[in-house]
């Protein structure tokens, strides 16, 4: 690193760097660091003294989730949900950005153009016509449903990130695998996707939240308690007689905490993939 | 795999697209070419009929039921209304309310998120740059850590943070200021605005960290050496040179704000006090769901997606105009 | 290293999808209608509380099990809906509410008709049956009943030096009002910011229509009309009642915009208001917690809001016979003196009415007696969306300050325009 010319006031600006910087993490931490904090008070005491951090601190809330709210049943909803997006966005998304990415052909700039294009969708409108597609097909309150919902409006998203991957891989070694008597799909499972590993673990990482933290689809498909997960499982609480803050609270920690520490230790990729999407 | 490299017969020169290579150079070029093209399609057509099957023919059928009339509480048949849903649309103060609204939203929320996700990034990318030690990083690393969190938020999760932190009763803001303002009531729109440009000043950070970072440092250096102070830096070197990225992220921002605001509004104010943040999309979907009225619903949604697709494709031009 | 693991997830990723969605799934997968389950769509509520706490005893009579939903009430509506209209068939019994779904279940349902499901003794027995009959087929049986009653402050009302000062300034006697005027001078003459206000309305939108259905039906006045299918928006009673829901409010302690009638209790509670209305199941806790502060009065007027849950069966409904068994036990003596003395909401039977113990454990059930004759239920067919253009009407008067007048025209010559009661 070259010499810094000028020492003092770099170093008094970095101070007043860091403060402020500090300063914007705590307050973007500050709702969900409240949440937490609320989440482990009784009922009666997040009333009663608001500003107190932990007086008595009390798992009940998170309790009640599991007794009261179907979390149990909603937990592996949601698993299943974002699993089933992934293996949609990933399997029928990589495939395609392979194909756009190493095979073009004609109008495959218009229909990836077009792909941005539906990526802008605004999901509320497509429920309404989904919504009685699948009640026709007799799918609505299944979590094929809320699946394929998610994973129509993911798959644009998916296809834009992960062609950038296969564009920049070497075409040498594919083509050494086609010599070597690979059919193109061959190429692709064996060779492209080990090579762009880590776009497909950035496209399945955006994919799994995408699954896990959409509250349209599975509010709009799902009303029994067998096809609820966690997002919409939320709405429970908030009755319209009656708001259950405690389990509110309890339930939106319990939802965010697997986001959280995946998106913290997958930082990278997450933060490429937020690059790569725009 | 090495094996093959090593095999990898001399390159021939490039005949047709791609480039040839090794066994394929004994194809003739049209041939090659067409099962290069098939092979694509056949790659990108389960993707295509999937999107097909569950985008493209609901929007077709989604346009065919906006010419109908279906309200389940009135009768069950779906009978043919013309263009009367697009006629109670263009005239209901209801819809006009709803567009100016979002339209509000939008531009707030994105000008809000901009500001402080630039500035938080180029503080950051300072921050950077400047330390390079082992604790230097750790602290970046964390800090990165700590902004990522709106976004691995779920929306609703984030939306039930806000409410408890606005809360009149007990939340910590109206208790430290003595307060007893309840927020999403008597500030709704201002209080939504602050809740979802918490939840994605994220994407504008990391992009803006990305581009302020792609900026040579040597240009810093001269900077400096100019005697330029941190905020003329700002405004005459780095502002400037990431200007194209501003405007294609606020772009983006503002397409993505406009069409997709639902979760937030939905679990804190529920589009009221009466209709004041009834956002586009949750107008569509109490349509739906609370009235009932398929046919309006439909050409709401209708009336959406043109405007997304409308937004969609001055987006990709802003994009192809700022990246040459 | 990486290449045949990368791909043996990729290919154990479906199947774990398929196992998981699959094990959630079993239950709604299974179509054959098993007897030995009912399954009931309640929405969250103290009353529902009640059918879960004593669904034991219906199971150990009956050895069906009760499977009781709760759903929240912003998707309650939806579901009726499937249920009701488009015949899903997930439920054997569906609880809609008697105040606002009446009409549209009546005319638009596809429900059975319980006059011949359920033993004539037990149907002659119901309070108030024809409230529920189109013609001669019964769409349902009710739950329990509940309606608005007005509470007030009665240490403050018996308080002699409030009463002198009452008198000189009104020149009448302190009492529990009877007409709106009086009601209107009451808050008034108590309006005593920042420690007391004189009247409490919450103005969440649901709840602030709950209070115009106060008014309206107080008056005498309903939202359409059954004979002529036509809306009734603006006749005198929907402006009058606007008008007093503006002057109310005014008297209202801060913070009211966001309140609904449950935070109406604990102000009451908290000594923070003179008077409001609310429905009467609050009574249990106030006489019982805090007798000689909280009064009860009939609501003014004619008519009450007719609260209740009500069961009905769809026509779709997979195992009718355990809904019928589900909805005698509902009806039943013993289950409606349990829930009366549990909720403080009144039973619907006449004999259970006449019971020692419930009349003991509801007090002020004579004055209950006077109002329950007069209970009123929304006559559209589309309260969702018509409750919601009402609020708008509402919020125009008190947080606009627009003239009820102008409010109720409004109402019903263009947001409503061309709409019908009935449709």
């Amino acid at each position: 690193m070259s010499v810094l010319i000028r020492r003092r006031p770099v170093t008094v600006s970095r101070v007043v760097v860091v403060a402020v910087l500090i300063g914007a993490a705590v307050a973007t931490i500050a709702p969900f660091f409240w949440l937490a904090v609320s989440s482990l008070k009784t009922e009666a005491d997040i009333f009663a003294s608001p500003l107190a951090l932990l007086k008595a601190p009390t798992l009940a809330n998170y309790a009640s989730l599991f007794k009261q709210f179907h979390f149990a049943i909603a937990t592996l909803n949601s698993i299943a949900i974002s699993l089933g997006v992934v293996v949609i966005s990933v399997g029928l998304g990589g495939l395609a950005a392979y194909g756009f990415s190493r095979y073009p052909f004609t109008g495959s700039r218009v229909l990836l153009s077009g792909l941005l294009i539906t990526r802008m969708v605004t999901p509320a409108a497509l429920v309404v016509p989904l919504y009685l597609i699948m009640n026709a097909l007799g799918l609505l309150n299944t979590l094929i449903s809320i699946i394929l919902g998610i994973a129509v409006l993911n798959l644009p998203f998916v296809i834009w990130v992960l062609r950038p991957f296969f564009d920049a891989l070497p075409r040498e070694i594919e083509e050494a695998g086609l010599v070597d008597g690979l059919s193109p799909f061959g190429v692709f499972l064996r060779i492209a996707v080990r090579l762009a590993a880590p776009g497909l673990v950035t496209v399945a990482l955006l994919s799994f939240i995408a699954g896990w933290t959409d509250l349209l689809f599975p509010m709009s498909f799902a009303t029994t308690p067998e096809a609820t997960p966690l997002t919409s499982g939320l709405l429970q609480m908030q009755t319209g007689y009656k708001i259950y803050w405690g389990s509110l609270m309890a339930g939106g920690v319990y939802l965010t905490l697997p986001t959280l520490i995946l998106s913290f230790a997958l930082q990278k990729y997450l933060i490429r993939g937020l690059r790569l999407g725009y | 795999m090495r094996q093959a490299v090593r095999n990898l017969p001399p390159p021939v020169a490039g005949e047709g697209r791609g480039g040839g290579v090794g066994s394929l150079a004994q194809v003739p070029g049209r041939v090659r070419l067409r099962s290069r093209r098939l092979t694509g399609f056949g790659l990108a057509l389960p993707a295509l009929i999937f999107v097909f099957a569950f985008m493209v023919y609901p929007v077709v059928s989604l346009v065919v039921l906006s010419f109908q009339e279906y309200a389940p509480l009135r009768s069950t048949a779906t009978t043919f209304a013309g263009l009367a849903n697009y006629v109670w649309l263009a005239g209901s103060d209801l819809v006009h309310q709803s567009i100016w609204v979002t339209v509000v939203f939008t531009a707030a929320s994105v000008a809000v998120e901009m500001a402080i996700g630039l500035a938080i990034a180029v503080l950051l990318a300072k921050l950077v740059v400047q330390l390079r030690s082992q604790p230097g990083r750790l602290l970046t690393r964390l800090l990165g850590g700590v902004f990522i969190l709106p976004f691995a938020t779920p929306a609703i999760a984030g939306a039930i943070a806000w409410k408890t932190l606005l809360n009149p009763q007990f939340g910590p803001v109206d208790a430290i200021f003595h307060t007893d303002i309840a927020w999403f009531a008597q500030f709704p729109l201002a209080s939504v605005i602050v809740a979802d440009a918490w939840k994605m000043m994220p994407f504008v950070l990391f992009l803006m960290f990305a581009a302020i970072l792609s900026i040579e440092p040597e240009q810093y250096e001269a900077a400096r050496l100019d005697g330029a102070n941190g905020w003329q830096e700002f405004r005459y070197l780095t502002f400037p040179l990431i200007l194209p990225v501003v405007a294609v992220t606020a772009a983006f921002r503002a397409v993505d704000a406009f069409t997709k605001i639902f979760d937030t509004v939905f679990v804190t104010t529920g589009g009221g006090p009466a209709t004041d943040t009834q956002v586009f999309p949750l107008l569509i979907w109490r349509t739906t769901f609370d009235y009932l009225n398929f046919g309006h619903a439909s050409a709401l949604a209708v009336v959406a997606i043109i405007v997304s697709a409308l937004l969609g494709a001055s987006l990709l031009a802003i994009r192809r105009a700022s990246s040459t | 290293m990486r290449s045949g693991i990368g791909a043996r997830i990729l290919a154990l990723l479906p199947a774990v999808a398929l196992i998981l969605s699959g094990c959630a799934n079993s239950s709604t997968s299974n179509t054959a209608p098993t007897p030995k389950v009912v399954r009931v769509l309640a929405v969250a509520g103290p009353e529902t509380d009640a059918l879960i706490k004593y669904a034991p005893e219906f199971e150990k009579a009956t050895g069906i099990t009760a499977s009781i939903e709760q759903v929240a009430r912003p998707l309650w509506g939806q579901r009726k809906v499937r249920e009701l209209i488009e015949g899903a068939g997930l439920y054997d019994v569906v609880m809609v509410g008697g105040g606002d779904d009446n009409t549209w279940v009546k005319y638009k349902a596809h429900v059975k008709d319980l006059s011949k499901l359920l033993p004539a003794d037990q149907l002659s027995q119901v309070n108030l049956l024809d409230k529920f009959k189109i013609g001669d087929k019964i769409i349902g049986i009710p739950q329990y009943y509940n309606f608005p009653m007005l509470f007030y402050r009665k240490d403050l009302f018996e308080n002699p030096s409030e009463q002198a000062a009452f008198k000189a300034k009104y020149g009448k006697d302190l009492a529990p009002p009877t007409s709106y005027e009086d009601m209107y001078q009451v808050a008034q003459f108590f309006n005593r910011p920042p420690n007391l206000y004189g009247f409490f309305i919450g103005g969440v939108d649901w709840s602030i229509y709950l209070d115009d259905t106060y008014f309206v039906y107080g008056l005498g006045g309903n939202y359409g009309d059954l004979a002529t299918k036509q809306l009734t928006l603006n006749t005198p009673e929907q402006k009058q009642a606007l008008g007093w829901l503006g002057k109310f409010t005014a008297l209202n302690p801060p913070g009211w915009q966001t309140d609904n009638f449950f935070d109406g209790d604990t102000l009451m509670q908290n000594g923070k208001i003179a008077m409001y209305q609310n429905w009467f199941y609050i009574w249990q806790t106030f006489h019982t917690k805090q007798p000689d502060k909280i009064g009860m009065a009939p609501l003014i007027g004619k008519g009450a809001h007719l609260g209740a849950f009500v069961a009905t069966i769809p026509d779709a409904a997979p195992s009718p016979a355990a809904g019928i068994k589900f909805i005698q036990w509902m009806m039943g003596a013993t289950y409606q003196k349990e829930q009366a003395i549990a909720t403080g909401d009144l039973p619907i039977r006449k004999d259970v009415m006449q019971d020692p113990d419930v009349r003991n454990a509801l007090v002020g059930i004579d004055q209950f007696e006077k109002v329950l004759p007069n209970l009123q239920y929304n006559q559209t067919t589309w309260v969702g969306e018509l409750s919601a253009g009402v609020s708008e009407a509402i919020f125009k008067v008190v947080k606009d300050g627009t003239s009820p007048d102008v409010a109720a025209d409004w109402l019903q010559n263009e947001k409503f325009k061309g709409r019908k009661a009935i449709e």
